[in-house]
């Protein structure tokens, strides 16, 4: 008999919990008697809390299963924070799904697998790992967006997601075999071997382009809003949320092992890079002006958000500012989570509420904002502050992210990159600020009464608490993700 | 039609010919299979190539081209050995199915009907090949070469004897299962491109079934591999012993359960009674043969009612020990053999004693088959869809499970098998008695009810 | 020992006389057999009388699809068992996969079984309704 690999077990902990939960909830939906799934919301926000403690508490750290992933601060941070996202998501979900009586252990259950994805995502150090965690990751969030299969948009989006997702997969898997065929291994620790090769690189940016479809980078962002717009609103949250933080987990692994022992910025893979990340900048927040719908404003604007990460991304190269890098990108992701589930969610809990089957384009439009503030002052705070955090506006924590990477991209000589970086920021203001004033100083047109529910409330409460602290003390969070930018590799 | 021809000739002669070819026909197939697959191999050829054709094996160019020669005629042989015993397997189905019903079946070609297999290949050669006008003419025609290229490939893997195998691949089994799959993709396209509303329900069922059922067939399979180590067909027979209380269906009661479990997922996959839901004459027509007429139409009998020989050789080679001949070690082969380039006339003798008992044991079984066949009616598609996915499945899976304690069990404590294969034969032995016993007593309280005046 | 060309060789000489048969039988079944075609045996058989309107290929109830996904969950599970199943157990010197093997495959049934569970109860395999 082997030795028995405990800690390969040991390390698959938060992945196992996600799981389990997941089963559990299926199965509890099948097994039900009374039509009650109040419970469901609960038994997910525990499983999501257990996984990120389990996480956080992390009995092993290091390699495992022959390195081909890895358990060190920079996984256990990407795993809190997509426990996190699925926490609030689910929360959010439990209002507004049961809003519209379609309550079901599918969405909690989806989404739990989603979120197992998402944390071997953050751990992998491999690129089959990788392929399969992405995989895992997004055929849950395929089913996901087409949760609401009844409709004519969902179902639309689904089938976007699902289509231009399996492009995504098949570059992936095409660069992935370019890699393997340069360097000789599918270790990310061996990726810096193929240097130099047309091959590799050629491996490597197809590899990049097939990430660039999950973190919705230009110029393969073209799914983002229809997507976004036609998936349930918590499911969007969830995907802006969840999806983009394992994405970038890997994609600054993934980079950083080829950029491994170079100088800054000289390599043809970091320009790939920094032409994706210019694109998506521009782009993104350009694309994000003229949108009437809030909820496809957001999208873009997580399009734009993309690009900043993508800059965070690059800087990290720099030996010098890595860490700096680093912890800006992970405190970036973490109050973009919570900030975009907050989004969505008030957004959710504006959409007009009627048959599922019948989506009116002006569903999510900046008219159903107007006098938001007179009728529910506190959903329209809590949107202004999401919207301030977006803009990057101080004191709240969107601003310090921004900050860390601009300041790490200024550290890394990434001038340019810096400079657009912050003019672009100036323009999102534009569009996010121009909800802020429907809100505040518009007069209330619509009569149509805002959905409430506890558990939206609890969500919302707590993601603004994370915008607000955050942006108010943030040294405690920066030091975990400092720490957490000694990444393995 | 009104006279009836009766048949002409002289009832001895007709008696001795069907004899002699009856006799004759395995002779010479499995005599030629036998030599074939004993000279196919490297080593032979390139004696061959040495002594016969004076030429050093090693360089010259042609000694692969021999090798090929040698390999294509058994395989054609082999394949030539699988259609006719599905011919036979025809008119035996025949024969006993008309005993089953008291009627008197096949008797007009040959004595007992012998040549009907015969009379029906020459006549279904002279008959119209229709093709469907609306029908997909490619697919339509590729079909027939799917289902026979399937049964064909299976052939090349079946362990007649200890070294008859065309193929003894080390993925043996595994490779079984996959080349089965071509007959459900015959199906399915036979039944797509005909254009016609039978033959697609037909061919959808069939997928249906097949696909449903390779699931509780491949996980009872897992038993034997288990317990034998290894997927190679000669590896899983070599792993059990020649003694029935030494097969793999009596040495584990898991096994048992899976055998069964196999037998009924093999008897759905292969659209055999009553599991014949694809073609049921009476809702469907012909189902996806609905179209085909002539040689094509042979070319799906054929393979259909080939597959019951395989299947039986499949589970005999799974469960029940093979060609393994009572009281010969694995060693004693290879100890016939003898040093010379050809092997010594004992080793000859020991290779047609295992293909006897292979043969013996696949018949005995194939014969289970068409008796299930005259058993048991028609099951309805959602009894056929819970008995495979609520029953057979969980079954092969609790199988498949208990196999792996019980193979702890054994590594700990040697003895169980063996009581478990004695006591399990044992058993079997006694149900078997006891029901030939009841049988018996049945017939005899039916009085007159039972005809056994033609039998 | 032969290599694994020559023992694979006889498999494509299967495939190669298999389909030659085949051919050879359909080939000589035209050759002997009668062509008198006719519109009536050219329309598709539907018991004699007049084929019903409409293409047969239609829509189909989607349980077919259902079964064909199960089916691929649960055969690509078998094709996961079969080298495990081969490489579990110790023999001649190979120290077979031991426990991490064990629980790993126990954890990768368990979660089919739960599967299967699953869509038992939601009715997928429900035929008849």
């Amino acid at each position: 008999m082997n030795g028995f690999p405990t800690n390969d077990f040991v390390a698959l902990l938060p992945i196992a919990i996600l799981t389990v939960g997941a089963l559990a909830v299926l199965l509890s939906e099948v097994f039900l008697v009374s039509g009650r799934r109040g419970y469901q919301a609960a038994i997910t926000v525990v499983f999501a809390v257990a996984a990120g403690a389990a996480a956080i508490a992390r009995p092993y750290s290091g390699y495992v299963f022959n390195r081909q992933a890895v358990v060190d601060d920079f996984s256990a941070f990407v795993t809190v924070v997509v426990c996190a996202g699925l926490a609030l998501s689910a929360l959010v979900g439990a209002g507004w799904l049961r809003a519209r009586n379609a309550e079901r252990g599918e969405f909690y259950g989806l989404a739990l697998f989603g979120t197992a994805g998402m944390a071997l995502l953050g751990m992998a150090t491999d690129l089959l790992v990788a392929f399969i965690a992405i995989e895992v990751m997004s055929l849950a969030t395929y089913s996901l967006a087409a949760y609401l299969r009844r409709g004519k948009r969902p179902s639309e989006a689904a089938f976007k997601y699902l289509v231009l997702g399996a492009i995504s997969s098949a570059l992936f898997l095409y660069g992935s075999a370019l890699l393997y065929g340069a360097s000789g291994s599918t270790l990310f620790g061996e990726l810096a071997k193929g240097r130099g090769s047309p091959l590799s690189l050629a491996g490597l940016s197809l590899v990049a382009a097939g990430i660039a479809f999950k973190i919705a980078a230009v110029p393969f962002h073209a799914w983002t809003p229809d997507v976004y717009e036609g998936a349930p609103t918590p499911v969007t949250a969830f995907m802006a949320a969840g999806v983009k933080a394992a994405a970038f987990a890997l994609l600054a692994r993934i980079f950083l092992s080829a950029e491994a022992g170079t100088a800054a910025q000289a390599t043809a893979f970091s320009g790939v890079i920094s032409g994706l990340a210019v694109l998506t900048m521009i782009f993104g927040n350009l694309l994000a002006v003229p949108q009437r719908s809030v909820k496809r404003m957001l999208a873009y604007s997580s399009v734009a958000h993309a690009g900043y990460l993508l800059v965070g991304v690059l800087s990290a190269s720099v030996a010098g500012v890595r860490e700096k890098a680093l912890a800006g990108l992970l405190f970036y992701l973490a109050v973009y989570a919570a900030t975009a589930i907050g989004a969505f969610t008030v957004v959710g809990a504006l959409e007009r509420r009627s048959r599922l089957d019948d989506e009116p384009a002006d569903a999510w439009d900046l008219e159903r904002f107007a006098g938001l503030a007179r009728r529910r002052p506190g959903l329209a705070f809590a949107m202004a502050v999401f919207l301030l955090s977006l803009a990057g506006i101080p004191p709240t924590a969107g601003f310090i992210g921004k900050l860390y990477i601009f300041q790490a991209a200024i550290g890394a000589q990434l001038y340019g990159l810096a400079i657009l970086g912050v003019l672009t920021s100036a323009m999102g203001i534009y569009y996010y600020l121009r909800v802020v004033v429907y809100m505040y100083m518009r007069p209330a047109a619509g009569e149509a009464e805002p959905l409430s529910s506890a558990a939206t409330s609890v969500a919302l409460a707590a993601a603004v608490a994370v915008v607000v602290v955050l942006g108010l003390v943030a040294d405690p969070v920066i030091r975990l993700a400092q720490a957490a930018g000694a990444i393995l590799l | 039609m009104a006279t009836v021809t009766l048949p002409k000739g002289n009832p001895r002669t007709k008696l001795l010919v069907t004899l002699v070819v009856a006799l004759a026909l395995p002779v010479i197939l499995f005599g030629a299979v036998l030599v074939l697959a004993t000279i196919a191999k490297p080593e032979p050829v390139a004696v061959f190539v040495r002594e016969v054709l004076h030429h050093d094996p090693a360089t010259w160019p042609f000694t692969g081209l021999v090798y090929g020669v040698a390999a294509g005629l058994l395989t054609f042989m082999i394949l030539n050995f699988g259609a006719v015993v599905a011919a036979v397997t025809i008119w035996w189905e025949m024969r006993v199915s008309s005993r089953m019903q008291s009627r008197i079946g096949y008797n007009r070609v040959g004595a007992g009907g012998f040549f009907q297999w015969i009379a029906d290949a020459v006549k279904l050669l002279l008959k119209e090949d229709l093709i469907p006008a609306d029908a997909d003419q490619l697919l339509f025609r590729a079909a027939p070469y799917f289902v026979f290229a399937g049964f064909g490939l299976i052939f090349v893997a079946l362990p007649f004897g200890e070294s008859v195998i065309a193929a003894d691949l080390n993925v043996g089994i595994f490779y079984v299962t996959a080349v089965t799959a071509l007959v459900v993709v015959g199906i399915l396209l036979a039944g797509w491109s005909s254009n016609s509303k039978w033959a697609l329900f037909g061919g959808m069922r069939s997928a249906a079934q097949v696909i449903s059922y390779e699931i509780p067939a491949g996980l009872a399979v897992m038993v034997p591999i288990l317990m034998a180590g290894t997927l190679s067909m000669q590896g899983i027979i070599r792993a059990q012993g020649a003694w029935p209380w030494q097969w793999f269906v009596f040495t584990n009661p898991a096994a048992l359960v899976a055998f069964v479990i196999f037998f009924i997922a093999q008897l759905a996959e292969s659209n055999r009674p009553p599991f014949d839901l694809p073609e049921a004459e009476s809702e469907l027509v012909a189902g996806y043969l609905a179209e085909y007429t002539a040689f094509r139409y042979a070319i799906f009998f054929l393979v259909e009612f080939g597959n019951v020989w395989i299947m039986s050789a499949i589970a005999v080679t799974l469960f029940f020990g093979g060609w393994q001949v009572p009281g010969v070690a694995a060693e004693a082969y290879e100890a016939a053999r003898g040093a010379g380039a050809l092997p010594a006339p004992a080793w000859w003798g020991l290779q047609v004693a295992s293909m006897a008992v292979f043969f013996v044991k696949t018949f005995l079984v194939m014969n289970l088959v068409i008796w299930i066949r005259w058993t048991f009616p028609r099951i309805r598609v959602d009894q056929m869809m819970n008995l495979c996915w609520k029953y057979l499945v969980p079954g092969a899976f609790a199988t498949f499970v208990a196999t792996l304690l019980w193979q702890i069990l054994v590594a700990r404590v040697p003895v169980a098998s063996t009581v478990s294969g004695v006591v399990l034969f044992v058993g079997a032995l006694v149900a078997l008695v006891q029901m030939l016993r009841l049988a018996k007593q049945n017939v005899e309280a039916g009085g007159d009810q039972v005809d056994l005046s033609n039998w | 020992m032969l290599t694994p060309l020559q023992t694979y060789f006889p498999i494509g000489v299967a495939l190669l006389v298999a389909v030659g048969l085949a051919a050879l039988m359909v080939a000589l079944a035209n050759l002997l057999g009668p062509r008198r075609p006719s519109v009536v045996k050219s329309t598709p058989f539907e018991c004699g009388s007049e084929p019903a309107a409409g293409s047969p290929r239609e829509r189909f109830g989607v349980k077919f699809y259902v079964v064909a996904l199960l089916f691929i969950v649960f055969d690509i599970e078998a094709i996961f068992l079969y080298p495990w199943a081969v490489l579990l157990l110790p023999s001649q010197g190979y120290p077979g996969l031991g426990w991490a093997g064990f629980v790993s495959m126990g954890i990768f049934v368990a979660t089919l079984v739960a599967g299967l569970v699953y869509v038992w109860k939601k009715g997928v395999l429900d035929w008849a309704d």
